[in-house]
């Protein structure tokens, strides 16, 4: 799959066109898992590189998965050598990122309505388990058990319908956001460079049409700007033939089916396994415990619309509901607190059903194009991605003549290099066990760092966002070092405001915090808030039902007393 | 009894907010006898102690005064919690009232609590537009005010309980006098005392404005208001009764009410001042019948709801309405339809408050909204 460059391709002109040194050696575009993971891959190997990032990272679909790190059991009979990939890379993040991974058994009930049908389907998911168990060390996963009626009965209560039987397996799952987080952090450790919020408007090229460079424009302060490379990587995702566009390609130069899936979460754990059943369709979805809540997901349909404002719909959430609720009717006494939305870059196919798309991934050389130099990363999966950084980090670093091997799969990420105690962290710094826990798998080893601020500054063991729970040292540190600039940045990194109040008692303070620390003013940290505040609730809006209008009511009473009936945005004093 | 003269009229106000003691108060002086039922808090026992709302009339700042609500004849400004200088017409009287102070510097506590940045609010009250063009400056000024560890993270009510002890109070103005004691008036956190009234005594002790900022929801301000609203409803002499009312039947002859312990009630006019989603007076709910998903009253009564100029008796979504669609907003604006004086079509029957649909969701809103109903239910009662 991947585009190795020819025999004896010329490397890239030293110079611009107008005889300057470029600024860096690559520009990557993209600050979703697979733009920032060849940005670590290059700053590891030496090479120069600058990305640059529309929104924020992990905006699209990398912050919005259901972020399991899987040994791809679906590649099984067809295609053992994909399965074999996928879990040795799910293993090699395991040793990278410890802090981040946590494990999801996986509980696949065969329901008795089937008759003869359920005892041929337990057998024959018997068989199969059996199989990948093979390939569970690989990833430190137990082998699958099979379970009786009566044991999965004891093991998931809630489960209804008549279960025959059924089986269990083990995978991975990882914050996606923190993922990408890490390698940007680790890659900016090492020389590397990024800008958030800032978006390409231009892939400069050469009269013969090899690309050179781009220009941008800051989307938060407008300034406009132009960075210079010898070759360009668009890692854009569902954004690809957009960006390929900027560089005056034709979008189907790379092509791909955008495929949206959505999740819900809900305000508690309502399972032990991560469950698997069946939609209206056929489909497999599940319902999975994760941190302290659950997560329902996950759709997969063709998707055009505004990539920048993708928002689950009121179809999408019925249909996961509907496909739960008949095995799992207690799903219907949680409240749904929230929605992720993101648009998968599946490779083009035509004719064939969502979900029987490829999640293989291929990397475009666009010399086949007229231009030489740029390079798409199309396709691909979450758990696939170091892999796929490696294979295109690869391509560069052949082109530049760079004969440094890939390290990426030795060298830990910013966090994995030492673990924590979590109790040092509460013996030393006086947070309480929960704060500590959920800090010290955010940053693993990292946490020190944030603790020794609150040793500095005992006012920043405040609790924020009491919900997650966050502190402000810990907004601190993420402002600091880790490229947040607004409130909506601070929780795709901490997940703050993303628990049961939705950020109504952090979000001000929050855009407080953050104002102040970038040099803006509170107005501008009210906006910030604001901001995050109406899109959590436009990502609400098609989940509102009984348990959460009542809250959803509450919250807008208490932003107009906080604000005042006839206040600006801002909310100032204007009204006398 | 003497021959000939009746018996007052009866009236059952359902609710316990706002709308619902301003009903109370108003049947009860034109002559009737009132019982008022209530469930659970509601949003007025979560307001923050910021009354917005139309200007009141005498009998309607006479009970705003009783409920502990301070009302000015223009808007004058007070600081929240979430940092803004903004205008009120009522405020709970624990606020801190910034028109005096215009012009000076206002010293705020910086106690150490966890929910509390003092320097940054600070900032944030001196960069409003109100204190840039007063050129007030607002001063985050260090107060040893904590005497436990654990004060740190309790909740403001909870603090806010620690301050009903005068001991304490004293307490906290030596050490506000120690941090302090040129400071022309302190902005402290919304924590001065749920069942006392510490923000005047302070003031009293140093001889000098202190206030406090706006409550978030389940503070002092909405717990002031549910003791202060009992005091009130004892001194007008209303039974006032813990229960929850599944439904109203109401006719020309009068009204039945029956409650959640199986029992009922007669009445000769009912108020329903339930209050809106916010306080679960409307309900949207799966009914059990249909399994349609929609909004409904959260008793049993003849009276359909309304959201915007739509009737919202016929549902066009098993999965009920659309707020993709409609906003979220709409959760705010669904309620029944009630005429000026609260009469809804059923006889007998009258609405306040946050039940009605598309009226302001303020305070001083359903004072006034609760005063008419309560007035017009006494005289449909006598009249009848």
């Amino acid at each position: 799959m991947q585009a190795l460059p020819a025999p004896g391709a010329r490397p890239p002109p030293e110079l611009d066109p107008n005889g300057r040194l470029p600024d860096v050696d690559v520009v990557i575009i993209g600050g979703g898992v697979n733009g920032t993971g060849v940005l670590r891959d290059l700053s590891l190997r030496g090479i120069k590189a600058a990305l640059f990032e529309r929104n924020d990272i992990a905006f699209g679909a990398s912050g919005n998965s259901s972020g399991m790190i899987h040994g791809g059991p679906r590649y099984l009979t067809a295609d053992p050598d994909v399965t074999y990939s996928s879990c040795l890379d799910s293993g090699h993040i395991q040793r990278i990122a410890p802090h981040l991974l946590f494990r999801i058994p996986f509980l696949m009930p065969v329901f008795r309505g089937n008759g003869v049908a359920a005892r041929v389907a337990l057998t024959a998911y018997d068989a199969f388990f059996s199989l990948y168990d093979r390939y569970q060390p690989l990833k430190r996963g137990k082998p699958h058990v099979r379970l009786t009626g009566d044991e999965i009965a004891t093991l998931e209560p809630g489960l209804v319908g008549g279960v025959h039987g059924g089986v269990t397996f083990d995978e991975w799952g990882i914050d996606g956001a923190r993922l990408c987080i890490a390698n940007v952090s680790d890659a900016r450790e090492r020389g590397g460079q990024a800008r958030t919020h800032t978006t390409v408007t231009q892939i400069l090229r050469r009269d013969d049409g090899s690309a050179y460079g781009i220009s941008y424009r800051d989307r938060l302060t407008g300034e406009v700007g132009r960075m210079t490379s010898r070759l360009v990587v668009n890692a854009t995702g569902a954004w690809a033939p957009i960006t390929t566009g900027l560089g005056g390609l034709l979008p189907d130069a790379a092509r791909i089916r955008p495929g949206k899936g959505v999740h819900v979460f809900l305000d508690r754990r309502l399972t032990n396994y991560a469950i698997i059943t069946s939609a209206v369709d056929g489909r497999q979805v599940f319902l999975m415990p994760w941190q302290n809540m659950s997560v329902l997901g996950t759709t997969d349909d063709d998707y055009y619309g505004d990539l920048d404002e993708v928002v689950a719909s009121e179809d999408e959430v019925r249909y996961l509901f509907q496909a739960v609720e008949g095995v799992f009717p207690g799903i219907r006494s949680a409240r749904a607190i929230g929605t992720w939305g993101g648009v998968r870059p599946t490779l083009w196919g035509f004719g064939v059903n969502e979900d029987a798309l490829s999640r293989e991934h291929q990397v475009v050389d666009h010399a086949a194009h007229g231009a030489d130099g740029l390079y798409s990363m199309i396709g691909g999966k979450l758990a696939s991605y170091r892999l796929f950084s490696e294979e295109m980090s690869d391509v560069v670093a052949a082109r530049l003549d760079v004969r440094v091997a890939c390290r990426t799969h030795v060298s830990p990420l910013p966090g994995g290099e030492q673990s924590v105690d979590p109790m040092r962290l509460v013996l030393d710094g006086g947070m309480e066990a929960v704060t500590a826990a959920r800090l010290e798998y955010r940053h693993g080893g990292r946490s020190l760092r944030v603790l020794e601020r609150m040793q500095r500054a005992p006012s920043e063991a405040a609790v924020v966002c009491t919900c997650e729970p966050v502190t402000e040292a810990e907004i601190r540190y993420v402002v600091d070092t880790e490229l947040a600039v607004n409130v909506d940045d601070v929780s795709r990194r901490t997940r703050l405001g993303l628990g049961a109040c939705g950020g109504m008692r952090c979000a001000a303070r929050c855009g407080r915090i953050v104002a102040d620390m970038t040099g803006r003013s509170p107005d501008d940290g009210r906006r910030m808030a604001l901001q995050f505040l109406e899109g959590s609730a436009r990502r609400r809006s098609a989940i509102t039902g009984p348990e959460q209008a009542r809250q959803e009511a509450l919250g807008l009473a208490v932003i107009r007393a906080e604000l005042g009936v006839a206040a600006s945005s801002a909310g100032d004093f204007e009204n006398d | 009894m003497t021959e000939g003269r009746a018996q007052p009229a009866s009236v059952v106000v359902v609710g316990g907010g706002f709308a619902g003691v301003a009903a109370a108060w108003a049947a009860v002086r034109a002559g009737a006898h009132v019982t008022l039922l209530h469930a659970s808090a509601g949003a007025s026992a979560w307001y923050n102690g910021v009354a917005d709302g139309p200007p009141l009339d005498a009998e309607a700042l006479e009970l705003a005064m009783r409920l502990g609500i301070a009302v000015s004849a223009r808007p004058r400004p007070i600081a929240t919690r979430e940092g803004v200088i903004r205008s009120v017409i009522g405020r709970d009287r624990a606020l801190l009232d910034l028109e005096p102070l215009a012009g000076l510097s206002v010293a705020v506590a910086d106690v150490g609590r966890d929910d509390w940045d003092a320097a940054l609010l600070a900032r944030s009250y001196t960069e409003s537009a109100w204190a840039r063009r007063t050129r007030t400056e607002f001063v985050a000024v260090r107060v040893d005010a904590l005497e436990e560890g654990f004060e740190r993270r309790i909740s403001a009510y909870d603090f806010g309980v620690e301050l009903d002890v005068e001991t304490r109070v004293h307490a906290l103005a030596n050490a506000l006098r120690r941090a302090d004691g040129a400071a022309k008036a302190w902005l402290l956190g919304p924590w001065l005392g749920v069942a006392s009234d510490a923000a005047p005594q302070l003031a009293a002790l140093l001889s000098r404005p202190v206030g406090e900022v706006s409550s978030a929801p389940g503070g002092v301000a909405g717990a002031r208001f549910e003791l202060r609203r009992d005091e009130v409803l004892r001194e007008l002499g209303v039974v006032l009764r813990r229960a929850h009312v599944t439904s109203v039947e109401s006719s020309a002859a009068g009204a039945r009410l029956q409650l959640g312990d199986g029992s009922g009630l007669a009445a000769d006019a009912v108020v329903l001042a339930l209050g809106g989603v916010a306080a679960g007076g409307i309900l949207l709910e799966r009914e059990p019948a249909s399994g349609r998903l929609g909004f409904a009253l959260s008793l049993s009564a003849d009276v359909p709801l309304k959201l915007d100029a739509e009737w919202l008796d016929a549902g066009s979504s098993v999965w009920g309405p659309s707020f993709v669609r409609k906003g979220l907003g709409a959760l705010e604006r669904v309620g029944v339809s009630a005429d000026v004086r609260g009469r809804l079509s059923a006889a007998r029957l009258f609405a306040a408050g946050d039940c009605v649909a598309g009226r302001p969701r303020t305070v001083l809103e359903a004072l006034s909204a609760g005063l008419s109903a309560g007035r017009a239910a006494a005289g449909s009662a006598a009249g009848g």
